[in-house]
């Protein structure tokens, strides 16, 4: 409980009071997900409102050997979007900003909800119906997403690093979707274009 | 002389490499041998696993997707694919100069790709999972033919493209698609790198329905190919479309474009590009909208390209000379890999040309977690991974 206690602390520090809740009452919002109800109560749900804010919690979680779990909208269906144990929950609903749209690119931050990507004519952005995740969601769930070209990633040791489809090596941005958080956390996301199917 | 392991089963190859890492001796893991110049040198004395023996081709039940054993040459996956009216899309020059003799195992393992990429998305979305033997023995199997839940990155598409560096593919599972049956392509031309940029932009967007959208550039001329199916569903042939095709291009003021049905050879011409035999020979990958700045660098360069009209591909054949002076005319987000290099001239030249930093650490700490004898292809990858 002292690392919890602790940990909170230092999670009101990076984001300010007002984005760590810990009131049992608030906190109870976050026991579902799409399916389940009555999940374990987190310790604390955490809003962070950028990447160096996500950099610093994962990191003082690392530290402190608390769990912690990302959520977007808490839409998924497979307990996903639940804290475990005594853990926290890192919600990215406050990173909703739509970076750049520049011809067959957009960047947006993961807490974009899929339904206010902006329209596109011949295409579409994510090949989906659902409207209710969050691109962070959907792509850190779905195993196969192929139009990613970049992303901004918070690694679960607590480092942030650009990810460039472009750059010659692994091709990590390839394979980061479906990674279900265990790979980092996707903080800004680029996708290309792709024919509507 | 280096000595030559020749496995005939997975469980060959897989303890090929686990006595290597033993024996902490460097593989060199051989395909087809039609791209053992890309990437750095392997140490001279690396034991060669060559993969030639592990060539099979199964389509599965629902008949739109299969399993090709790493040795299998894609030109024989591809004819067996035809015979039952599909393909797998994926189109790379299949040899330099010779026999087609690039192997499933070898085109995975770079990643290489081909014109139909425009329509289908690279090599790795043709891919649902993968076998592959690490170095410590064991054979790792993913995809939804078997019980593997993916924790963390997805190893078919790490494995796609790490030129060998983490492990031997032995099979790759790859989905089907209908064959097209006949086509037709437009072939437009343009006299500034401005005029060819803009209009492949507006092309791209206004013909979705394209199969394939490629372009060809050289000395301060070039031209789109574009290349197109008939549609099923409203019975238009594929020559009806690639007139229209061929009106857009009249509209952004290309010349007088041609629509072809016998288009094979125009296409065949494209993906030979992508390969040299006496040249350098760069892959860029860049912003699509950047297209015209990297054809001005091939200009000063004086080099010629193909490359992927809308997804900000290009293969640049120029003299060695030329490779520094064209990096540096690159747009600065532009990533020029140098793969085919004359003989001789491989060790002057910096195949990746990555700077440090923390994608490179990143890079080094999935070699190191998947191949922690580090004897998989060592100092063929970026970074001299």
């Amino acid at each position: 409980m002292e690392a919890a206690a602790e940990l909170i602390a230092r999670a009101r520090l990076i984001c300010g009071e007002q984005h760590v809740l810990t009131n049992p009452t608030v906190l109870s919002t976050y026991r579902s997900d799409g399916m389940r109800r009555n999940g374990p109560l987190p310790a604390a749900a955490i809003l962070p409102g950028s990447a160096p804010e996500i950099a610093n919690l994962v990191s003082a979680c690392a530290t402190s050997g608390i769990p912690y779990t990302t959520r977007g909208a808490g839409t998924s269906q497979d307990g996903g979007a639940l804290a475990v144990g005594n853990g926290v929950l890192l919600v990215l609903s406050r990173l909703r900003r739509i970076i750049s749209e520049a011809g067959s690119e957009l960047t947006v931050e993961a807490g974009v909800p899929l339904a206010a990507l902006p329209h596109l004519g011949a295409g579409t952005w994510l090949d989906t119906t659902d409207v209710l995740g969050t691109v962070g969601g959907y792509v850190a769930g779905t195993t196969g997403v192929g139009n990613i070209s970049a992303l901004q990633l918070v690694r679960p040791d607590g480092t942030l690093v650009e990810l460039d489809g472009r750059f010659p090596g692994y091709d990590v941005v390839g394979a980061f979707p479906g990674s279900r958080g265990s790979a980092g956390i996707a903080v800004t996301v680029t996708l290309r274009a792709i024919p509507r199917p | 002389m280096s000595e030559t392991v020749v496995p005939h089963s997975f469980s060959d190859a897989a303890a090929a490499l686990a006595t290597a890492a033993d024996q902490r001796r460097a593989v060199r893991i051989v395909g087809g041998g039609t791209k053992l110049g890309w990437g750095g040198a392997t140490p001279p004395r690396a034991l060669h696993l060559q993969m030639a023996h592990l060539s099979r081709v199964t389509i599965h039940e629902d008949g739109a997707s299969a399993t090709i054993n790493a040795g299998t040459p894609l030109v024989r996956a591809q004819a067996t694919f035809a015979r039952s009216g599909m393909m797998l899309a994926a189109d790379p020059q299949l040899g330099l100069g010779r026999a087609p003799a690039a192997t499933i195992g070898g085109v995975v393992a770079t990643a290489d790709s081909g014109p139909l990429s425009h329509r289908h998305g690279p090599l790795r979305n043709q891919i649902l999972g993968i076998t592959v033997a690490l170095s410590d023995g064991t054979i790792v199997r993913t995809g939804p033919r078997t019980d593997h839940v993916q924790d963390g990155l997805d190893i078919a598409r790490l494995f796609t493209g790490s030129f060998g560096t983490l492990g031997a593919i032995l099979a790759v599972d790859v989905r089907l698609r209908p064959f097209p049956g006949n086509t037709a392509s437009t072939l437009g031309t343009a006299g500034s790198p401005e005029q060819l940029s803009a209009a492949a932009e507006l092309i791209a967007l206004r013909h979705p329905e394209l199969e394939a959208f490629d372009y060809a550039w050289r000395g301060g001329r070039g031209g789109l190919l574009a290349q197109l199916t008939g549609d099923p569903v409203t019975g238009d042939t594929a020559e009806a479309r690639a007139k229209l095709v061929a009106q857009t291009m009249r509209s952004c003021g290309l010349d007088e474009p041609v629509v072809r049905t016998d288009d094979a050879g125009l296409w065949a011409r494209q993906r030979a590009g992508q390969r040299s035999a006496e040249r350098a020979l760069l892959r860029v990958h860049h912003r699509p909208q950047q297209l015209d700045s990297v054809l001005y660098a091939a200009d000063a360069g004086a080099g010629t390209v193909v490359g992927r009209a809308a997804l900000g591909i290009a293969y640049l054949t120029l003299d060695v000379p030329q490779i520094a002076q064209v990096r540096a005319a690159l747009p600065d987000e532009a990533a020029a890999v140098a793969l085919d290099l004359p003989a001789g001239a491989r060790a002057a030249v910096r195949a990746w040309n990555v700077p440090e930093g923390p994608e490179l650490e990143l890079m080094r700490e999935l070699k190191a977690q998947f191949d922690p004898a580090g004897i998989c292809n060592p100092g063929v990858f970026v970074g001299s991974i």
